[in-house]
Formats: C-alpha cells, structure tokens, sequence
C-alpha cells in the first residue's frame, strides 16, 4: 500500500478516456504518485464505464417507458376490442421481456459463421459473418489487440466503438455487438454490400454533377449526425463512405473520431516540416497540381490508394490543414474533407494528391497556393464555388456556422434534403444475393498455420484483469422496432384481418421518418 | 442438505467482538453524499410495467455484477493478502468462503481470496443456462430468486469490504461519486425486492440509511 515507491513508469500507456474534466482531474490528483498507472488506468476506464452505463440505464428504461405510452395512446384510439387492446399490449410486454434477456445474453466468435473476406489491413481484417442463431449477415471488424496496443490505436478503438454505440441513424453504419477475447477485439457491424466511394471512383473516374450532387448532400446528412453528439470524425475519405445495397450512402470506420472536448493530440507530421517550407513555392514539383503529372504517376497514385486504404497510415489527402497542423479544431474540419472529396468527385483526384504523404500535407497547408482547377473536365461555377468555400480557411468555411449555409448553397439547388434517403439513390450498386461481395476487393484466403485458439473466457477475466485497455468493450444492441415488426404474424393469428399491427401504429409515431421502405427482395443468386 | 450445502451451524458471517470505531462513521461521512446524479434511482428500480420479475432481477444482477468487479479490480493493488488477512468489514465483521460445493465448510481466506472465490462462483452461476437462462424461451429455474438473494448477499460483502477498508484509496482515485451511485442503486434495487436480511446489512447499516431513511 504505502510501501509503493511512487515511481512512474516512463512511457507507459497513456490512456485518454472521452472526458477531458476527467483527465484533467486524474492527472491533478494530489495522490498520484500513491498508485500505480495500471491502477489509475483501471480506474478511469471503472469510472467511463459506469457513467456510460447509467447514462445508457436510465435512458433505456426512458425510451422503453415512452414506447409503451405510445403504444396505448395508439390503442385507444383506434377501433379494436378490448381483447385486442390487451393482446397488443401483451405482444409489446412479451418483446421488451425478450429485449431485456438478449441484454445479458453473453455474445461471442462461436455465434458467428465467419465468411468472406472484405478488407484487410495492419490492425485486423473486415469479413462478412452470419449469426448462426439467426442466419442474419454481418460485417466482422476484427482487431488485434496487440496492435493496437503497440501502435498506440487503444484510444481509437474506444472511440469507434462508443461512438457506434451511441449514434444511432441511418446515415451511419450500424454497430450490432462489440466483445473482445484475449486476441482480438470485435465489431458486429451491419454489411454494406455497396461498397466505398473509393471504388465507385477509382471504377467510374469522375462522377456527373447529379451523382456528385446526391451522394455529397447524404455525405453532409451523414457528418452532421456525428456532429450533433459533438463528435468530430477528422478523417472524412471515400474509404468511409459506404453504399447500401440500394445505393444510399453510410458513414463508417471512427477510429479518429473525438468528442469535441478531448485534448488534441496527432501522430502526424511535425510542424516545422510542413511550415518551413511555405515560402519556397517556386520548390520544383511542389506546386504541380495533380492533371499536370506524368499520366503514368497519376495511374501509380491510384494503385497506391488502395493499398494505402488498408494501412497503418492510411491516406492524408482529405485532411483538414488545421488537423495536420494541429491546432485546435473543431467538426469545421470535417467539411474541409468533403470539399476535397467533391473535387475529386468531379475532377478525377484530390485537390491536393502527390505520391508523397509529406508533399501531400504541404500541400494543404499551403492550399491558398496549390488549390488549382483544370480546364478540363468542365464543371459549373456554382460547384467550383462550392469546393472553394469547403478547402479555405476555418473562418470563412461553409458550416462552421451551422449546417444550413452549406445546404442553401446554389448548387445544392433542387435537393430535397428529408427525402435524400427515401428517394432512388443516384448509383446502383449491382448486388446479387444477401452474401455478395463483388463490390469489395477480393482478398485470398491464406490458410497460414492454425493459430492457437484464442481464450474466450471467463468473461469476468475479459471484463478486467490484463485487458483493462478494453474495459467495458461489449455492447449488444437489439433493434426492438424491428423485433416488432414479426409480431405482425402472431396478431394476425389471433386477431380480425381489420386488427391494426403494432408496426402500424407505431410507424405513424416513431417510424415514419427513419424506416426506409424496403425494396423488393432480390432472389439469391 | 439444503440447496447449497450450509448447514444451520456453518456460518459464514461472524460478528467480531470489538467495539466499532467511531472515527471509520465519520470518514465516511465525509465523502459519502458524492454521486454521479444519475436521475431517479428511486424510480429505476421498480419493476417496469408488464415485465416479467426474474428477468427484471436477472439483468439487474449482471449489471451489479459488473460494477462490483470492476469497483473492486481498481483496489488490487491494495487489497492484498498482506493488507487485507480477512474478509473484513471493519472490525466488528469478518466472512468466511464456503460455497457449500468445492468448499463446504466455511474456511478463513484472505480478502482477495474471498472475492476471487466469490466473483467465480457468481461467474458460474450467470453461466448457468439452467439458472440464469440465455435463449429466447428458456425458463428459469422455480428457485431463482433465492440464487439471486444468496448472490446480492453476498455482493454486498465486497461493497461492505471495500468501504471499511478502501474507501480513501476510492477517494484518491477520484472514484467515490461512483462507488456511492452504484451503491446505492445496489440497497435501492435489495429493498425494492427483499434480496438481502437486514442484519446482513449491518456492517454498513449508518451508511444505508442516509439511502433509506426509515
């Protein structure tokens, strides 16, 4: 106890959990040198996880204690029988019942049917799974722990999965189950079989001013729904912009993702390199913009976007100046990331691409100077203006005011912003059956040497113990209104063909603007 | 034998002979009002309408499981079998491990021992499918409710354990709004349905009250 020597281990990891006040207040404790980091690290993540878990407590029984409200606000005023009133009421007890027990149900990889691989990368791999309880089709992130450990991605991790958690829309991909075992941390997350912008881009070259248009307007729907639970996702690229099967667009991968109050911190480039430079704008290849390269250099770009799509490092090409220069920042930067994905939209590349991550970060710090537009291909002086006022400075940035500047901009004209997601989607992804994957990369499957299975329990040693870096990882979401929509059977069943189902009478309380209308289901191939 | 083996003479709960300390009264008291403002626990607890009462007990222990382990993991470093030589709540109080299986007879372990022992047979217990059911359908066992009582009795230990003999360890940590909220949705959530004797409440019996006024 006091026996401790109060030596601090010099870089011991560094966990930052997603309160600043809380950081703050860890860091200033007058005892600090009485405990040891391990256990102050295990404090903070105790501490996370039972504010997140009384937060998430007590909503739940909120939103559950609202839904049974409606439903008998609902019920007395439609004309059913008395019997029917309570056989209604009964079919929403019996779900809530069936809700609260997948609540604790323990879910783990034996669950899972692992299928194709959809993408591969330094910390893990993405594959497609199917709930062998269910036979529903999943995406499976799985990640390394002991990567994530040595490359210090512990906190990004947290992050995607508390925000994924959390937000709830349908302009986000959505997070299903989260646990760990003594591996790999996982990720059951719905499937996009549309695939990424990334690959309708590198498939299509540029993309007409209307696909630009329809996919840049649910681009903004879907940032700004991260940016109302005041998270910045500060890596904004075509790879995270995932299409469904019907085409429409779903922001995904949040590993950078901060709550706005966090402490800004980057392993990116050193100031001094990016800024001793700026006055050398004659520096040869510094200001080439990207249609005056060799064909051939532009073509080697490309091919190394996609590898670099994959890796530790990922691409720099869309980041906002102030990330790479690391100054404050706020959700502004995420729209800085969407103008230089609308000019690649419509042009063919970034704004700012080079084969050289550090002549690429010159370049956007130096953008005044390199943020160029070829004569061709065409584009309209409304999207010129557009992109101009999403790559310039903070203060002068569409949306640093509010969303609404960027959607009255002209070239938004004729969008009808609350029936983006209702309407046909601009692209069709060619999707053939619930498992088809023709939209990803194909990646072999190398059958390397069988690893040793990985310890799953018992859960209690997962919970805490040597993984307190993951503490509190699991999350198990049950989509309740969808669970209601199968009861629709069972009333049938038991009552008259008059008889309003439960998704009826919800839907015209919760549903109507969320539930997409479900296209017709395609035959499996 | 009753169900889990403890005899009527075999107890695992002994009170001390030792007057209490005074001192220990006032240093809780000191930091004890300290919550996250987590809402109405008061309201939290009830049973919600239409819900079936084991599965509303069922996913309330898992939950005050958690807590517990995860409360009780930041103190490791303290609670050790040279600090803590006993399951102590103070020191009128001391328990003893038998889980009436492995162990039948109750046998004199060290704090961290004990709650090793405890927290793997609650594991044990969620485990059970045939206790603690997980698949759609599956009913629990007619003597569910006495698994859950045993199981907060003795959850109630680790929190008794831990405010006798950590509690400024908590302090330092910056963790006592969170150990009183669990707490005291834990005696909030006992009293709603009965799941633990009074006079096992006693080692924390002044604490209790400024929850429960009676």
């Amino acid at each position: 106890m006091d026996g401790y020597d109060g030596t601090v281990r010099l870089g011991a990891i560094n966990l930052k959990h997603d309160r600043a006040a809380d950081f703050d207040s860890a860091t200033a404790a007058p005892d600090v040198s009485v405990s040891s980091p391990v256990t102050r690290q295990k404090a903070a993540a105790a501490k996370q996880f039972i504010e997140n878990h009384y937060k998430n407590y007590l909503q739940g029984l909120q939103d559950r204690k609202d839904r049974r409200r409606a439903l008998q606000r609902k019920v007395q005023e439609s004309q059913v029988s008395a019997e029917e009133q309570e056989e209604m009421m009964r079919n929403l007890e019996r779900r809530e019942t069936e809700y609260m027990r997948l609540q604790r149900r323990k879910i783990g990889i034996d669950d899972f049917e692992q299928l194709t691989v959809i993408g591969k990368g330094a910390f893990g791999e993405v594959r497609l799974c199917r709930a062998k309880d269910t036979g529903e089709i999943f995406a499976m992130k799985k990640l390394k722990k002991s990567e994530m450990l040595s490359r210090g991605q512990v906190e990004h991790v947290r992050s995607e999965r508390n925000l994924l958690a959390e937000v709830d829309s349908r302009c986000i991909v959505k997070l299903h189950y989260s646990f760990q075992d003594s591996d790999f941390l996982y990720l059951i997350m719905e499937y996009l079989p549309g695939g990424d912008i990334m690959t309708l881009l590198m498939r299509e070259d540029i993309l007409s001013e209307d696909v630009a248009r329809f996919y840049i307007a649910e681009s903004i729907l879907a940032i700004h729904s991260i940016h109302q639970h005041n998270y910045v996702h500060r890596d904004i690229k075509p790879d995270n912009l995932i299409l469904d099967k019907n085409g429409h667009l779903k922001l995904s991968d949040f590993g950078l993702c901060k709550p706005l109050d966090d402490k800004y911190s980057s392993i990116l480039l050193e100031n001094d390199d990016l800024t001793s430079q700026e006055s050398t704008s004659e520096t040869e290849g510094y200001s080439v913009s990207p249609w005056l390269m060799p064909k051939e250099q532009l073509q080697q770009w490309k091919r190394n976007r996609r590898a670099l799509a994959y890796s530790t490092v990922g691409t720099l090409d869309y980041m906002a100046p102030e990330v790479l220069l690391k100054k404050g920042y706020g959700i502004e930067c995420d729209w800085w990331s969407l103008g230089a994905i609308m000019y690649e939209m419509l042009i063919g590349y970034p704004p700012f691409c080079s084969d050289d991550p550090r002549m690429a970060c010159r370049k956007i710090v130096n953008w005044k100077t390199c943020l160029k537009f070829p004569d061709e291909p065409k584009i309209s002086a409304e999207a010129k203006d557009l992109i101009c006022r999403l790559l310039c400075d903070v203060d002068s940035r569409l949306g640093t005011r509010g969303i609404e500047e960027i959607k009255a901009h002209p070239w938004f004209k004729g969008v009808q912003w609350d029936m983006l997601y209702e309407s046909e989607a601009a692209y069709k992804p060619t999707v053939t059956g619930d498992l088809d994957t023709q939209n990803f990369e194909k990646f072999p499957e190398v059958d390397g040497p069988p690893s040793v299975t990985a310890t799953v329990g018992p859960w209690r040693k997962m919970l805490t113990s040597k993984d307190n870096n993951f503490i509190g990882y699991t999350f198990k979401k049950s989509d309740i209104l969808k669970s209601l929509e199968s009861s629709d059977a069972d009333i049938r069943v038991n009552g008259s063909s008059k008889t309003p189902s439960l998704i009826t009478l919800l839907g015209r309380i919760d549903l109507q603007d969320t539930i997409i209308p479900e296209s017709e289901q395609k035959p499996e191939a | 034998m009753s169900l889990f083996g403890i005899g009527r003479n075999q107890r695992t709960f002994r009170p001390k002979k030792s007057t209490p300390s005074g001192s220990k009264g006032a240093q809780l008291r000191k930091h004890i009002d300290a919550t996250l403002g987590s809402g109405n626990l008061r309201e939290a607890v009830k049973l919600p309408p239409g819900e079936d009462l084991n599965e509303w007990l069922a996913v309330n222990t898992v939950d005050f499981f958690n807590q517990v382990n995860l409360l009780y993991g930041t103190l490791t470093e303290f609670c050790t079998p040279e600090n803590c030589r006993t399951m102590s709540a103070g020191p009128k109080y001391e328990y003893r491990w038998a889980d009436g299986v492995q162990i039948k007879k109750p046998i004199e372990v060290s704090a961290p021992k004990y709650v090793e022992y405890l927290m793997d047979w609650i594991e044990a217990q969620l485990d059970d499918e045939s206790i603690f059911p997980q698949k759609l359908g599956s009913p629990f066992p007619p003597n569910f409710k006495e698994v859950v009582k045993t199981i907060f009795k003795r959850l109630f230990r680790v929190y008794a354990h831990i405010y006798h003999s950590h509690f400024q360890k908590i302090v330092s940590l910056k963790e006592e709004a969170h150990l009183n909220t669990c707490f005291k949705h834990f005696i909030l959530f006992t009293c709603e349905f009965g799941l633990i004797d009074k006079k096992e409440l006693a080692p924390l019996q002044e604490l209790i009250e400024t929850i429960i006024p009676y």
